[in-house]
């Protein structure tokens, strides 16, 4: 029972500091909304209004057509321009990212169904966006033809592409409206969680040790688990707080709500804390000042932030870099939060996850136990 | 009066100071490399191996030529479906699929609907495969006759390579947190510390104590970005297409910039810890987040989009990829550069305000 009643005292004394410091109310509540507002809104990997010049030498009514169905979608953001402009001067001088040029004699090839050749170029400096708005230009072309084919005369047509023109019907499952924010989202929350539970766990030992108040702990007939106990459940309590508050922002803000079951979400958060906090204690014990646990910290997010799948899909990734992938527990709790969230997924189908989070939780949780050591 | 030995002096203290931490200097050399390799190898929009459940209800040779074609794309592969009548939504949600395509009875012969169902719980990857998939399909279409000849080319960076687009980013990033980030919490911690009040009371003047305390921190800044862009070119193939002096010119300006930011902090922030949260909040999350340094500018928010404006990541992120994969001259940038040194005035004159202010 003694045993407890340390702890417990432990706890006591942390809270009170916690509560003491307005610091902590940011984090718990300022933190979450800042970050999701911020991040949720500009981190996307949707492309939106991309400056298009459209050099237009035909001048027909069906130019002109052409010209409008491209500003009727907020992909694109016309970007008005001379005839006799260079297409790669536009480019070079940062006016547009993507430049089509329409031929002479464009309007008349079309309605004699002779082939009249379009000139796409595009700016591709960030390739992805390059790539998707190339997809997106090459879209609207086929559409507007498509359209304008339906709408004409279908005796030009040859009798083999009217044989081999399918029919597809495309269905987007869980997200039809293919909001970027449901995959970027759920992402945000399990890294809110990471930086939450590892950097301030991390700075809490750390501080300590800098002001010398650790080695008045260390005399004390304290155990190290009881030490440990009452620094990591304080931060175990907080972050599960934030999850609540976070979860309920993205409700909010954002209308996502949680198709799957929030006590299996909370479930895999608890083992995945196990991790993070891990990860905490071990940072303090190789670092000696705060400022250097920040750095760590600040190092181990990034890496495991781009290997994780949060911006691009891990199996876009080489294979050498996708076996390391499976070694970041984030990557496993982004997947959870997401199937979760935005799939409605159950335990049944993520049981690899859930032993990969209980299995690296034991460890690093175990092994940076080891590695804490009663003495300074 | 201004002595250059008394800068000096200072200069080698804070050099000694910077040296006596090599965790933190390991950090600052080895993270931007370590970002540039995944950044360059692992951040791929490009797809690769979609699992693709096919549902042949037809089997016939029309179904079996299309099947071949996505195997042969090498962007998908093809997972046989075990048995029919399972709900389309149940292989995505299980993840062994992340698209299904289903072939009805008669595919070919009475009927030519097919469907395709996708995952869209990543609507970019969902959209890349829509496309894909939808060129695919239609193939034979394009082949025999469509009279719309689209001839794309891209410019600068053909390959769509990633590394392109991030090793400018990540000069631009490291420059941010070496000379405001680690600045700002360097004169902050002798103002915690009071070291600061006793150098004031030394013959040493003011510009000679900050000029001091800023120079080591310029060149640790050049050192690293130079050594970003020497990993860059070697190992990554990025071009270096512009003229290397204007590079150098806009960077040292760039440099000016984060150095009056990261000034401007120290004074506002009481402790070194403040000084570190306000710097994290103002510098390195703004220039990762709201410069392009990964998503673009354009498709954010219209009130986001005005906040980046201020952002002086934004500008130099243009300078640079603009010298180095566009190969701009003056000409083209005189504008950014422009904005940069009306951002460096600014900032430097609510630094020296204030710090008129503390000694008084």
């Amino acid at each position: 029972m003694n045993y407890l009643k340390v702890i417990a005292s432990f706890l006591k004394k942390e809270f009170k500091q916690l509560l003491r410091s307005r610091e902590m109310l940011i984090v718990l509540f300022v933190l979450p909304a800042v970050q999701l507002l911020v991040m949720g809104f500009a981190v996307t990997n949707e492309v939106k209004n991309v400056q298009l010049s459209i050099i237009d030498y035909d001048h027909s009514p069906l130019s002109r057509k052409l010209v409008a169905s491209f500003s009727s979608t907020d992909r694109f953001r016309l970007v008005p321009v001379a005839e006799n402009t260079q297409p790669e001067d536009l480019l070079l001088y940062w006016k547009s990212k993507v430049v089509v040029v329409i031929p002479p004699d464009f309007g008349k090839n079309i309605q004699l169904f002779h082939k009249t050749t379009l000139q796409v170029i595009s700016d591709g400096i960030d390739g992805n966006t390059a790539a998707i708005a190339n997809a997106y230009v090459n879209g609207c072309l086929v559409d507007f033809y498509g359209k304008w084919l339906g709408k004409s005369d279908l005796r030009y047509l040859t009798a083999l592409q009217k044989q081999n023109s399918f029919d597809v019907d495309y269905r987007m499952s869980f997200n039809p409206d293919l909001q970027s924010k449901m995959n970027i989202v759920p992402g945000i929350v399990a890294v809110l969680v990471t930086i939450t539970s590892m950097l301030l766990s991390a700075m809490s030992l750390v501080k300590e040790k800098e002001l010398g108040t650790m080695e008045q702990l260390m005399v004390t007939p304290a155990k190290k688990a009881q030490i440990l106990a009452g620094k990591l459940i304080p931060y175990l309590l907080i972050t599960l707080v934030q999850i609540h508050f976070s979860i309920l922002l993205t409700w909010l803000i954002f209308g996502i709500g949680i198709q799957g079951s929030f006590s299996v979400l909370l479930l895999f958060t608890m083992c995945y804390l196990f991790t993070t906090l891990g990860s905490g204690i071990f940072i303090s014990t190789i670092v000696s000042s705060q400022q250097q646990a920040m750095f760590f910290s600040w190092f181990i997010m990034v890496v495991s932030i781009l290997l994780s799948g949060f911006f691009v899909p891990v199996q876009n990734m080489p294979n050498g870099i996708r076996s390391i992938s499976y070694f970041i527990p984030l990557r496993h709790y982004i997947t959870i939060m997401r199937e979760i969230v935005v799939k409605g997924s159950g335990l049944s189908q993520l049981t690899n996850e859930l032993f990969i989070l209980l299995g690296s939780g034991v460890l690093i949780f175990g092994l940076s136990i080891l590695s804490f050591r009663k003495r300074v | 009066m201004f002595r250059s030995g008394r800068m000096l002096a200072v200069a080698q203290k804070e050099v000694f100071h910077i040296l006596r931490d090599p965790r933190t200097l390991m950090i600052i050399f080895i993270l931007p490399v370590l970002q540039l390799v995944i950044f360059g190898y692992a951040m791929n929009m490009e797809l690769r191996r979609v699992p693709l459940l096919v549902e042949d209800l037809e089997k016939n040779s029309l179904t079996r030529e299309i099947t071949l074609r996505f195997v042969n794309s090498g962007y998908f592969s093809v997972i046989e479906s075990r048995g029919s009548g399972l709900q389309p939504d149940e292989p995505l949600r299980s993840r062994i699929a992340q698209a299904s395509l289903c072939f009805p009875p008669d595919f070919g012969n009475s009927r030519s609907d097919l469907q395709l169902t996708i995952d869209a719980s990543d609507p970019n990857t969902a959209q890349l495969i829509q496309a894909y998939a939808s060129a695919i399909i239609n193939k034979y279409a394009a082949e025999n006759g469509s009279i719309l000849d689209i001839r794309p080319l891209i410019m600068f960076n053909p390959d769509l390579k990633s590394s392109f687009f991030f090793v400018p980013g990540l000069i631009a990033m490291i420059l941010v947190m070496v000379c405001a980030l680690l600045t700002s919490i360097s004169i902050s911690s002798e103002k915690e510390v009071g070291t600061l009040e006793q150098v004031m009371v030394s013959p040493v003047s003011p510009t000679e104590i900050l000029l001091g305390k800023v120079i080591p921190y310029i060149l640790l800044g050049l050192m690293d970005a130079l050594l970003i862009l020497a990993v860059g070119i070697l190992l990554f193939h990025v071009p270096f297409r512009g003229n290397f002096i204007i590079f150098l010119g806009f960077t040292l300006l760039y440099i000016l910039t984060a150095l009056c930011l990261g000034l401007m902090v120290s004074t506002i922030a009481k402790t070194q810890q403040a000084a570190m949260m306000m710097a994290m909040a103002i510098t390195l999350l703004p220039t990762m987040l709201l410069s392009g340094f990964i998503f673009p500018i354009s498709s954010m928010p219209k009130i986001l989009q005005v906040v980046t404006y201020i952002v002086p990541a934004r500008y130099y992120l243009q300078i640079i990829r603009g010298i180095m994969l566009k190969g701009n001259s003056i000409a083209q940038l005189y504008q950014a550069g422009l904005s940069l040194l009306v951002m460096s005035v600014v900032m430097m004159l609510v630094a020296v305000k204030r710090f008129r202010l503390k000694i008084q």
